[in-house]
């Protein structure tokens, strides 16, 4: 990254960093799950499955925050109407673009991480006595986990919501078909391998944990690793390069 | 011809854009010298602001071809922008940041030198000591100003403003005005002012293009503009002791090409040169009439916009008339 697309990131990330309804919204959307499963087996006085946590982390809450986060980068320039005005300094339209995804992954991960180690310490620290705690291993496979989820979802936030250039649109669009559409279509068994084309079950293929079917968050889909992977990069590929082609081309 | 040492700040030939069946910009040939302030004056959907967006890079031309600072448009956009300074419709920011943290996104996307014109830009809008405060706090005013520290960034060798004095109070708009004379006279800055005000052009500006319905109508100094160009009528008031007698020497007068009553004297139309009055007064004493008052007759700006828009009104709905270039 050379220093002027850092200094254009260091930019972006101050825009939606200082953005106080988004933030609060991506914290609680990533923090309050998390203490709740805390408290909820604390409570029980049971040890909490690592699990359980990281479902609700990485597949469940945390891209919700991630969505947040993306779409917030991906409209502000242009609902706030300052994009003509960074256009107009003669930087490449391109240029503007692309300096918004290392700032959304940016918060993205701060927020979604910080959470993670919230809850893998309280995990560590509420597992009783003569229960397997999880090991050094699993958790950091497991934060990588949860960075892939929330970046990757981060990442198509920001292409999806440059494209159509509406942030309640994008956010709508988006949370609706992570937490319904996503679900649904992965329910549908006539559909076939289609369903592995579904990004959140594409991702599921990399965690460390095995998610149950019929666990909170849907049913699981297994896959080979390629197919995850090409899944994945397609969905990046597609969002970002949809994305900057709207940026490049939009009248301002 | 050689455009980067050229005297033209812009220069458009046939520039045209089209939305859809609409056009709002029809073969405009506009040039806009350097280290002047130019009015680009015309009624409300004119074309003004799409002008801007078309030589800002903000929208694509539908055709022709254009020039900034010396350098081809879009071809070398980034080049052509470096030294340019714009301020397109309101000025706009991210209200939930700081005026100084808005500097700083733009100083960023500018470059590594830029960061270092934040606090004098500030200063010489008057914003330093509110400039830590978030923009949603901000009047209009404040906005503009922002705004045009914003354009500072760039140390602008020329600026672009679109209606720059909307939402300003009349102290606002005065001091606006001084700031855009003082950016030209002691900083040799070219100013391109958009506006559909006649009096803001009129007391702020140089030269000026008027445009109307898409096409420039008249360009050149704002003087010339307001009598009419090289073949434009000059006229005089005539006070007279003896209004009936100076009317008749001067229908007869072979200086004169139309004489008539008006305002307790006579309106006169010369056949010649502004210079032709001496031989007009001169006739006039030789007849006997005492003369009170030889008073050229005022072109505004407001009234030669009116008759040009007038005549564009009474003339084919496509407004088939060729523009006019006054030369200073």
């Amino acid at each position: 990254m050379t220093a002027l697309a850092l200094r254009m990131a260091g930019a972006d990330f101050l825009k939606i960093r200082k953005k106080r309804s988004i933030l609060i919204w991506a914290l609680v959307l990533a923090f309050l799950p998390v203490i709740i499963f805390l408290v909820a087996n604390g409570l029980e006085k049971e040890s909490p499955h690592f699990s359980d946590g990281l479902n609700v982390l990485a597949r469940l809450f945390g891209p919700l925050a991630a969505i947040l986060i993306g779409v917030e980068a991906g409209t502000t320039d242009s609902s706030n109407g300052v994009l003509r005005d960074l256009i107009v300094t003669g930087r490449s339209r391109l240029a503007l673009f692309a300096s918004r995804i290392p700032a959304a992954l940016a918060l993205c991960w701060l927020v979604n991480i910080s959470a993670y180690v919230l809850l893998a310490v309280g995990t560590v620290a509420l597992t009783l006595s003569g229960t397997p705690a999880p090991g050094t291993a699993l958790i950091l496979n497991a934060l990588g986990f949860t960075a892939l989820t929330t970046g990757v979802v981060c990442v198509v936030a920001v292409g999806f919501s440059s494209l159509v250039d509406s942030k309640p649109g994008a956010i709508i669009a988006l949370i609706a078909w992570q937490i319904v559409a996503s679900p649904l279509i992965v329910a549908i068994e006539s559909l076939g391998s289609a369903r592995d084309g579904v990004l959140s079950q594409a991702l599921t293929h990399f965690s460390p944990v095995r998610f149950e079917g019929g666990h909170r968050g849907g049913a699981i889909l297994t896959m080979s690793t390629g197919t995850a992977l090409l899944v994945v990069a397609a969905w990046l590929i597609v969002f970002v390069a949809l994305g900057a082609w709207r940026t490049n081309t939009m009248d301002a | 011809m050689d455009r980067a040492t050229s005297d033209l700040a812009v220069e458009t030939h046939g520039l045209t854009k089209r939305f859809g069946a609409r056009t709002a910009l029809d073969g405009v040939d506009l040039r806009v010298p350097r280290g002047c302030a130019f009015g680009f004056l015309g009624p409300n959907g004119a074309g003004k602001t799409t002008m801007i967006r078309t030589l800002l890079g903000l929208t694509h031309a539908s055709a022709g071809s254009m020039w900034v600072l010396g350098h081809p448009v879009p071809a070398e956009r980034a080049q052509a922008l470096t030294r340019v300074g714009a301020i397109v419709e309101e000025p706009r920011f991210h209200p939930h940041l700081s005026g100084r943290e808005n500097l700083a996104l733009v100083a960023a996307v500018r470059g590594a030198h830029t960061a270092a014109r934040i606090d004098p830009a500030l200063a010489r809008v008057g914003l330093r000591e509110r400039a830590d405060e978030r923009v949603k706090s901000y009047s209009m005013g404040m906005r503009q100003r922002l705004g045009v520290a914003r354009c500072l960034l760039a140390d602008p060798l020329l600026l672009i403003l679109d209606e720059p004095t909307n939402g300003l109070d009349p102290a606002g708009i005065q001091e606006f005005r001084e700031m855009i004379r003082a950016m030209v006279e002691h900083e040799n800055r070219t100013v391109f002012l958009s506006s559909h005000l006649l009096d803001e052009v009129e007391k702020t500006c140089d030269a000026a293009a008027i445009v109307d319905r898409g096409k420039i109508v008249t360009q050149g100094p704002i003087a010339e503009i307001s009598r009419g160009g090289d073949g434009a009528r000059n006229e005089l008031i005539v006070g007279a002791d003896d209004v009936d007698s100076a009317l008749r020497v001067l229908a007869s007068s072979e200086l004169v090409h139309e004489a008539a009553r008006s305002d307790g004297g006579v309106r006169v139309v010369l056949n010649g040169a502004p210079e032709t009055a001496a031989g007009v007064n001169a006739e006039l004493v030789r007849a006997g009439v005492g003369v009170m008052r030889l008073e050229p007759v005022r072109h505004s700006l407001e009234q030669r916009f009116l008759e040009i828009t007038a005549r564009l009104d009474a003339s084919s709905p496509e407004g088939e008339q060729a523009p006019e270039e006054v030369q200073a």
